[in-house]
């Protein structure tokens, strides 16, 4: 049957660019371009067209030129690869923090992870982070689902829900944040969340590599967290309600594995720093942290 | 229907020095130690068959799996005829579509080769026979227009012998097939491209390694989001460069008489790198580019862009010399000898510095230094030409103008930085996939490519390409087409005019013989090697009445290369970025071109 395709061809071969293509249907080029009636006229430089056009009506060739020589069903298959095929699914999953902290009592650890997969313009995002300790497992974690859109060469606009697992204090909220590489290098995440119970939250955080060398890496990182009401149940006041800073140092030893330690200082900010005071709690601490960054 | 000639006595001995397990997997003519390809060691013939499939493919001991042409990377040489019927059926054994596109060839679109677009691909299990006639002759190659079945081993060079006597006379020639090649699974690489700029470049700015940058050029780089590091997508270790399938450790070795005027038939047909080529100690005489004879230009180093070729003349008297095709982002490179014996070698030079990109490259350079788009403008008859008045050609925006960036900002710092993400001078939309708009590109045919600008010796400039034959056409163009090449490099996405293709993408449209010109605008930081399908274009780099046809050309960042194009293939065709992931990404349009109505005689 190939054979019998290949015979057609030649035929067809034969007979571009004769009038014998298919129907004309009403494409006679859509993005206007009238060239100069005669390409010939109007010229005293010589010239020599290296190919001579037959008497040949344009509205004859089809608005695909293939279809007239292999047939139009079967060119729409591969039609539809040629042009469909440059939209590329990727995807990644990095952790950025999966680490340990200095501290009396049981071990603490903490982690921050995420993995989306998708098209350049639109992805599937997961975010997770939690923290917790050896003796009692996790006690503050969350995980983000979202729709990212790419609103510019450097920016997603994060839509989708978030969900708190806090022993006794869970909530779901609404998310909306933009993410993205700002000037200079500093890679942003901000959003607003709106809780089930009616709270509206927000955090920004900024992350810039310094490369030392090609290999060690040191990572300064700032987040800032506000509330717009207090939240008796989380310690937290409205206003701003904690700073976090840190920076880790990291040996790349792969272009995807890289263990590091570093410190990480913790700050409660105005109502929600007198909430935790007043609970006899640590309104803030420093703490080294050990652990290791990798990317699939 | 392999039927290679067998190897000479003296290729024969030096495979039984250690070669012979490789020659399993390589056509007699990129075997090492070759006496050269002139007469022997090729497909030729009126019926020619050619069987693509999967097959290991060594290198350095270790084995990958490869698309093979006829079971060997690259694959065999084919040998035409000008003046003849080519006559060529390919069996595809893969479990995927494939085809074979004849790289430079001026043939019916139907033969060209790109699946859906000329023909309906090769089925797996299928045969498809081309034919069409050879109606030039020189340097030419093919390759898989299929997914990424070029980057894994689907190419392989084509001579075509003049039907008269060639004008590039020569006692010898060895074909240079350039190649990249990669043990990592493509699409993996594709993968980790998208996941973020830079995976693969090990060199990236850090306080240890100082740019060579001044610190508003730098301040101006960080603010932009631009990394002038980022020089290829890929290098190495990642990539191994290839000489003819042969990695620099395997050496492939060239013979040659000493005194003997030697023909190198250079072909860039590498997936993901531009190299720049030498052979330290002899200078090389350029006499043919993308098939087609030039002047002869001396040069001691050339660029060689993807899809490119270059004939080249050497006269070698020692026994020996390196070849050496550095990468451009000189991570590393590809490696060979020309030698009087097999066994002999000389000093290979070391990689040399990588180079860093500038605000030249961003398109945005105001000092007077390099090349000025003086000659090539000069001698350009913009005067006569309709800018755009009509949908799908662009008036040239001011900011565009070459001369604007040579007024009078001689030496001094850069003032205030133009507004150059700008993308108001552009009539195209510009999504995420368009991180910057050049605001004073430059034409940079006098550059002879990124790194290359401070070499001690000679390097090849597009201005010194001059065509043997007079221009045939020399008809004024009527239309300009300004075309804007585009990307992201952080999402890594690839465009044109801001756009990938897609089934809504509007095509270029010529009228048959319509004689046009074409403005390629470089807004990205990399170097594109575009190649048209079907055609040869004219590049005004100055020579006038004599300027050079190309099917492929490399397009400097920051800058605009002209080309004049007489649309006389009637038919659809391809015009894509030749670095072939960027045009796996959709950095092509397709090009219509249809008789005129009512258009006689």
């Amino acid at each position: 049957m190939r054979g019998l395709s290949i015979i057609l061809a030649l035929g067809a071969l034969a007979a571009v660019p004769a009038p014998v293509l298919a129907q004309h249907e009403g494409h006679a080029m859509p993005a206007p371009v009238p060239p100069p009636a005669d390409p010939h006229a109007g010229h005293t430089a010589p010239v020599v067209a290296t190919a001579s056009p037959g008497p040949v009506d344009q509205q004859a060739w089809p608005e695909n030129a293939a279809d007239a020589v292999w047939g139009e069903s079967v060119m729409a298959a591969a039609r539809g690869h040629f042009y469909g095929d440059h939209t590329m699914v990727s995807q990644k999953i990095a952790v950025e923090q999966l680490e340990v902290l200095s501290g009396d009592g049981p071990l603490l650890w903490q982690a921050d992870a995420e993995a989306w997969r998708g098209t350049d313009i639109d992805k599937v995002w997961l975010k997770f982070e939690g923290e917790g300790n050896t003796d009692e497992g996790p006690d503050d974690t969350e995980l983000q689902a979202l729709w990212s859109h790419a609103i510019d060469p450097w920016f997603d606009l994060q839509t989708g829900v978030r969900q708190d697992f806090r022993p006794g204090r869970d909530r779901t909220h609404l998310a909306v944040g933009l993410r993205g590489l700002a000037p200079y290098w500093i890679e942003v995440d901000s959003a607003v969340f709106l809780s089930t119970r009616g709270e509206v939250t927000a955090r920004i955080q900024a992350e810039h590599l310094v490369r030392i060398t090609q290999r060690l890496m040191l990572r300064p990182k700032v987040e800032l967290e506000a509330s717009a009401q207090s939240m008796p149940d989380l310690a937290t006041g409205s206003g701003l309600t904690f700073l976090t800073a840190g920076a880790r140092a990291g040996y790349r030893m792969t272009p995807t594995v890289e263990p590091y330690v570093g410190v990480e200082w913790q700050q409660a900010l105005g109502e929600t720093r007198r909430l935790h005071r007043a609970a006899a709690e640590n309104a803030g601490s420093v703490r080294a942290v050990a652990g290791l960054r990798f990317v699939f | 229907m392999t039927s290679f000639t067998p190897l000479s006595r003296r290729a024969f001995m030096a495979g039984s020095t250690g070669l012979l397990a490789l020659a399993s997997f390589r056509p007699a003519w990129a075997q090492s130690a070759s006496p050269g390809s002139k007469g022997s060691a090729s497909l030729a013939g009126p019926n020619i068959n050619l069987t693509i499939e999967r097959r290991d493919f060594q290198i350095d001991g270790r084995s990958g799996s490869a698309v093979t042409i006829n079971g060997s990377v690259p694959g065999p040489l084919l040998r035409l005829r000008e003046g003849g019927n080519a006559r060529l059926t390919v069996t595809n054994l893969l479990d995927e579509d494939t085809s074979i596109h004849w790289h430079g060839l001026i043939l019916p679109f139907q033969m060209d080769g790109v699946p859906g677009l000329s023909f309906p691909g090769i089925a797996p299990g299928a045969s498809f026979t081309y034919e069409f006639p050879v109606r030039q002759s020189g340097t030419y190659w093919y390759h898989s227009h299929s997914g990424l079945q070029e980057p894994v081993g689907h190419y392989a060079p084509m001579i075509i012998d003049p039907e008269g006597p060639d004008p590039i006379a020569s006692d010898r020639e060895h074909v240079i097939v350039l190649s990249d090649w990669t043990f990592a699974n493509i699409e993996h690489v594709v993968n980790r491209l998208k996941q973020g700029g830079g995976f693969y470049n090990h060199a990236k700015p850090s306080l240890t390694d100082p740019l060579p940058l001044d610190t508003a050029s730098r301040a101006m780089f960080n603010r932009m989001r631009m990394d002038p590091t980022d020089i290829a997508d890929v290098g190495a270790p990642e990539l191994i460069y290839l000489v003819n399938g042969h990695s620099p450790a395997e050496n492939w070795t060239g013979l040659f008489a000493p005194g003997e005027r030697v023909r190198l038939r250079v072909i860039n047909a590498a997936s993901m790198t531009i190299f720049n080529f030498r052979i330290p100690g002899l200078p090389l005489t350029v006499v043919a580019a993308d098939g087609l004879p030039v002047r002869p230009v001396e040069v001691d180093e050339l660029q060689i862009g993807n899809g490119e070729t270059y004939d080249l003349i050497v006269t070698p008297r020692d026994p020996a010399y390196s070849m050496v095709a550095e990468g451009i982002d000189r991570s590393g490179m590809a490696v060979a000898t020309l030698a009087t014996a097999p066994g002999l070698r000389a000093p290979v030079p070391p990689l040399r510095q990588r180079p860093v990109l500038t605000m030249r490259d961003m398109g945005m350079d105001h000092s007077s230094h390099g090349a000025p788009a003086g000659p090539a403008a000069a001698s350009d008859p913009h005067a006569g030409m309709d800018h755009g008045s009509h949908g799908g050609a662009m008036p040239i925006v001011p900011a565009a103008d070459p001369h604007a960036a040579h007024t009078g900002h001689g030496g001094s710092p850069p003032p205030a930085p133009p507004p150059m993400q700008d993308r108001s001078t552009v009539d195209f939309p510009t999504g995420p996939g368009v991180d910057m708009i050049a605001s004073m590109p430059v034409d940079r045919t006098g550059d002879p490519g990124l790194g290359l600008d401070d070499q001690p010796h000679r390097v090849l400039t597009y201005r010194q390409l001059a065509a043997l034959e007079p221009n045939r056409d020399r008809r004024v163009p009527q239309r300009e087409i300004v075309i804007h090449l585009t990307g992201n490099m952080e999402r890594y996405m690839w465009s044109m005019d801001g756009e990938t293709l897609s089934p809504a993408t509007e095509p270029y449209r010529f009228t048959l013989n319509e004689r046009v010109r074409l403005r390629l605008v470089n807004d990205t930081m990399m170097t594109h090697p575009m190649h048209l399908h079907g055609h040869w274009f004219e590049v005004v780099n100055g020579q006038d009445g004599h300027l050079p046809l190309k099917h492929t050309v490399r397009v400097l960042p920051g800058s605009y290369v002209d080309l004049n194009l007489t649309a006389d293939a009637p038919g659809d065709w391809a015009f894509h970025c030749h670095l072939l992931v960027h045009m796996h990404m959709g950095m092509m349009r397709v090009v219509k071109i249809r008789p005129l109505t009512g258009e006689g005689q």
